[in-house]
């Protein structure tokens, strides 16, 4: 489910970086509060686990598939909500990092679909009052809160995902059947996860229980109500993402350009201060595709793509251009020894 | 105080639940320089005497190291004059180079970057391992992980050393070249092991501890050569002192 | 070899990347930093039609590694991850969006095909530079980089203990993923009787070494906030470096490069 830098637009990315970077900034503060230093190596210890662990494969009884771990429920569970976020998002940097999973551009976005949603929502909805409640034993609650928050939180990925990718106009593929794609695969994905999930708490709780984290207890009324007004303020963090993104999946999605590169198609780009030469360009190239236009319209049947919308891409110079430049760079590579497998020197 | 004791116990108990206690009012002196062998079968108690030296677990009774009560208010002060090499290098080495390794101490105890860096480069050069200063910690070999958690310990400059285990993992070479390392050290020294031989040859008094409680504490001459006590504390004589028993 | 092991070696040969030697590894981390954070940034802002605005782009990676010598053969290998989901996300496009755009060779190019190429080579090219910046600057140097940005303490000391301890904790799981295998033949992945134990007892070792790593921190003096030996300042070719190819990047992406060249040669 990790995001590709190629899939989001700058606007998309950088908004998502805002809402991951608040929900890690309450983090922090929140883990400040508590002073306890022990937690630093047990973070970064548990976050290396996970970062393991997501690549053992379980099988999946009855099927020839296998299922894995993503994380976030299993370690608000044993770190509580604000260590576990802070976890996650350092698993995912260095996924994006060092293992081109995912994207430096796109790890707001992955945090916010992968960590928020599994230790905030999946905690503070669904695994706390599940293990606060006096039904059933223990055991059995755990594994329902697993379950339960897996699921709903990878739901809840999933739906990103497909905002994230419609508001970054990036696929043709329309935003109801792009979720309908999404959600069914994620159930499953989050079933299996959940049950993964369970049976390791399970297995932690029954041999020690003390390290799972204390749900309710000793908690101050005034702990409360701090905690509560975080959740507060993170329900209004995502109510903003969702504003702000949906804004931008109705609009063009072509107008995500940044502001900063100006907008080519309707004729200005002004802002970098380069309008002259490129508008001469520009105008010259919208000449010449109207000419090309007639030349190939022995294709009469088709709905030709407005040219005007994309001057630059479509011409035939365009393509010739597009070609030369694409062979120089290769040039510049091979005269560099770019394809040249270095000796690498260690020390 | 006249005398120049760098480790006083008396009495010394600790237990993770009462009924059973890992150590059982110990007592023993350590001077300064002296190098003292602890020995004793597999959950005897030596690591768990090396963790209430260093106050990472609280003790009952009386413990003083360099002069002051093993206790909260004297902690830091203590363990600026510890330094203790953990038998898994894995837990020592936490940081991601082994400069960032060796300057973690030093920093912490207030020196300034460019002191912690010296600081690391003496160690680094004590032990002859330069070369690996800008390494990265999880690339390190055994042997090389061992001998950088070694200076991660010199380079803050310790008065006693506590080493938990020094030779194990190590190939034969490595494991001389430990010794001749040691051997070669003033500081005072506790080394715990299992390997007998390298005992003998880096120190000059051994203690032996069996269920809690040190059962022998003298020359390690005469107590590494006496296999009736070793026999009861449940150990053998040292590999060298045995006869070969080719089949 | 299972997946661990891959992963380690993939992490090794990173490693082995960054420390290597060139005018690129010793430019100061931030630029890095910045440089490839702009660079991402333009390709991403290049509309899903425009993939001859997107071309020109490939030339500061390629003039990159090059300075950097870096093969860039390895960096392929990482692409694993990235096409199959772009391929996943963009093949709706072509099948979709049949509007022709041109005719090649009498074959009609339509404006899917075209925005799907545009989303590949976007994977590709972001790609390229971030695998860069980690094949040309370390760790240390990179958690330098987080600090001087304001990142929290905590985050980047947390980044730092985890990057030191996946080494060790992929290689546990993936002895004891082989330990399993080799006593379970047959099964394709941990049967369900042991899901919870699997994990669960590499989780409750871990803990137990936290809590040694925790000793090991305090008794050289940890009271809770990280302290550093490392500062760099940055220097003119820094500076230099940094303005050069943000400049290039911004020309390659506002002016149309293509369009000229085409223009000039197609003479129309």
């Amino acid at each position: 489910m990790h995001m590709a830098d190629a899939l989001l637009a700058p606007a998309v990315a950088a908004t998502m970086y805002v809402a991951s970077g608040t929900a890690a900034g309450v983090s922090v503060k929140k883990l400040k509060l508590d002073d306890d230093t022990k937690k630093l190596p047990v973070m970064g210890v548990m976050a290396a686990l996970v970062f393991a662990g997501q690549m053992i494969n379980y099988t999946i009884p009855g099927t020839g598939s296998s299922g894995h771990l993503c994380g976030g429920m299993m370690l608000s569970a044993l770190l509580g909500p604000y260590a576990g976020f802070l976890s996650m998002i350092v698993v995912l940097a260095i996924q994006c990092l060092f293992f081109a999973d995912g994207g430096l551009m796109a790890l707001g976005a992955n945090v916010w679909n992968m960590a928020f949603y599994g230790c905030f929502v999946g905690y503070f909805l669904i695994y706390r009052p599940i293990m606060k409640a006096k039904w059933g034993s223990t055991r059995t609650r755990l594994i329902a809160a697993s379950v339960l928050g897996c699921v709903l939180t990878l739901q809840l990925g999933a739906f990103s995902v497909c905002v994230e990718t419609a508001a970054s106009g990036i696929t043709e593929l329309p935003f109801g059947a792009f979720l309908a794609l999404m959600q069914p695969i994620h159930l499953a994905i989050g079933l299996v996860e959940g049950l993964i999930t369970s049976a390791v708490l399970a297995f932690v709780y029954e041999s020690r229980p003390e390290l799972l984290q204390v749900v309710g207890e000793g908690e101050t009324a005034a702990g409360r109500l701090s905690r509560r007004g975080v959740v507060i303020v993170l329900a209004c963090a995502a109510l903003l993402v969702g504003g702000f993104l949906s804004h931008f999946a109705s609009g063009n999605p072509d107008g995500l350009e940044w502001a900063l590169f100006g907008n080519q198609e309707s004729g200005y780009s002004a802002n970098m201060g380069l309008d002259e030469e490129e508008f001469g360009v520009a105008s010259a190239v919208a000449d010449t595709a109207g000419s090309v236009q007639e030349k190939t319209s022995f294709l009469p049947d088709y709905a030709f793509a407005s040219d005007s919308e994309n001057p630059a891409g479509t011409t035939v110079s365009g393509i010739v251009g597009s070609a030369i430049v694409a062979l120089a760079a290769i040039g510049v590579c091979m005269a560099g020894g770019f394809f040249r497998r270095r000796r690498v020197q260690t020390q | 105080m006249s005398d120049n004791f760098v480790i006083k116990a008396e009495k010394v108990s600790f237990a993770y639940d009462q009924n059973s206690p890992v150590l059982r009012e110990i007592s023993f002196h350590v001077r300064a320089g002296e190098s003292v062998g602890i020995i004793g079968a597999n959950g005897a108690g030596k690591s768990t005497l090396f963790q209430l030296l260093t106050g990472l677990l609280p003790h009952q009774g009386d413990l003083q190291v360099a002069g002051l009560p093993v206790e909260k208010a004297h902690l830091a002060a203590i363990r600026a004059k510890e330094g203790f090499v953990f038998q898994d290098s894995e837990n020592q080495l936490f940081m991601p180079t082994v400069l960032d390794d060796l300057t973690f101490g030093p920093l912490n105890y207030g020196m300034s970057p460019e002191e912690a860096e010296a600081a690391a480069d003496e160690a680094l050069e004590r032990l002859q391992i330069a070369h690996l200063k800008h390494r990265q910690n999880y690339r390190l070999s055994g042997g090389e992980k061992r001998l950088v958690c070694l200076a991660a310990v010199l380079a803050m400059k310790p008065e006693i050393l506590l080493m938990d285990e020094p030779s194990i993992t190590l190939d034969p070479v490595h494991r001389r070249n430990l010794i001749e390392i040691l051997n070669g050290m003033g500081e005072t020294k506790l080394i715990a092991s299992h390997d007998l031989d390298m005992i003998m040859e880096t120190c000059e008094r051994v203690m032996v501890i069996s269920e809690g409680k040190i059962c022998a504490d003298g020359p390690a001459r005469e107590i590494l050569q006496d296999q009736a006590l070793l026999a009861s504390c449940h150990l053998e004589l040292p590999y060298c002192l045995q006869q070969p028993h080719w089949k | 070899m299972n997946p661990m092991m891959t992963a380690m070696r993939e992490l090794s040969g990173m490693d082995d990347l960054a420390n290597m030697d060139s005018f690129l590894h010793r430019r100061h981390p931030l630029t890095k930093l910045l440089v490839t954070l702009v660079y991402i940034a333009a390709i991403i802002s290049v509309p899903g039609n425009q993939l001859s605005v997107l071309i020109p782009l490939l030339f500061i990676p390629a003039i990159l590694y090059t300075i950097a010598g870096i093969p860039v053969g390895l960096c392929f290998y990482r692409l694993r991850y990235i096409l199959p989901l772009l391929a996943a996300v963009g093949i709706w496009n072509p099948l979709l969006d049949r509007r022709p755009v041109f005719a090649l060779g009498g074959v009609a190019v339509t404006a899917g095909m075209i925005s799907f190429v545009t989303l590949m080579l976007k994977g590709i090219l972001t790609l390229l530079m971030s695998f860069l910046l980690m094949a040309t600057t370390t760790i240390d140097a990179i958690c330098y980089a987080f600090r001087l940005l304001h990142v929290p303490e905590i985050l980047v000391t947390q980044f730092m203990i985890t990057y030191r301890y996946i080494a060790l904790m992929l290689r546990e799981a993936g002895t004891m993923t082989d330990a399993y295998r080799l006593r379970a033949p047959g099964q394709r992945g941990i049967h369900i009787s042991a899901w919870g134990s699997f994990l669960g007892s590499l989780l409750l070792r871990s803990m137990d070494r936290a809590d040694a790593l925790y000793g090991s921190m305090r008794l050289r003096g940890f009271t809770g906030t990280f302290r550093y030996a490392r500062t760099r300042e940055a220097d003119r070719q820094d500076v230099f470096y940094a303005a050069a190819v943000i400049a290039a990047i911004l020309f390659l992406r506002c002016f149309p490069l293509s369009q000229m060249i085409g223009h000039i040669v197609t003479g129309r």
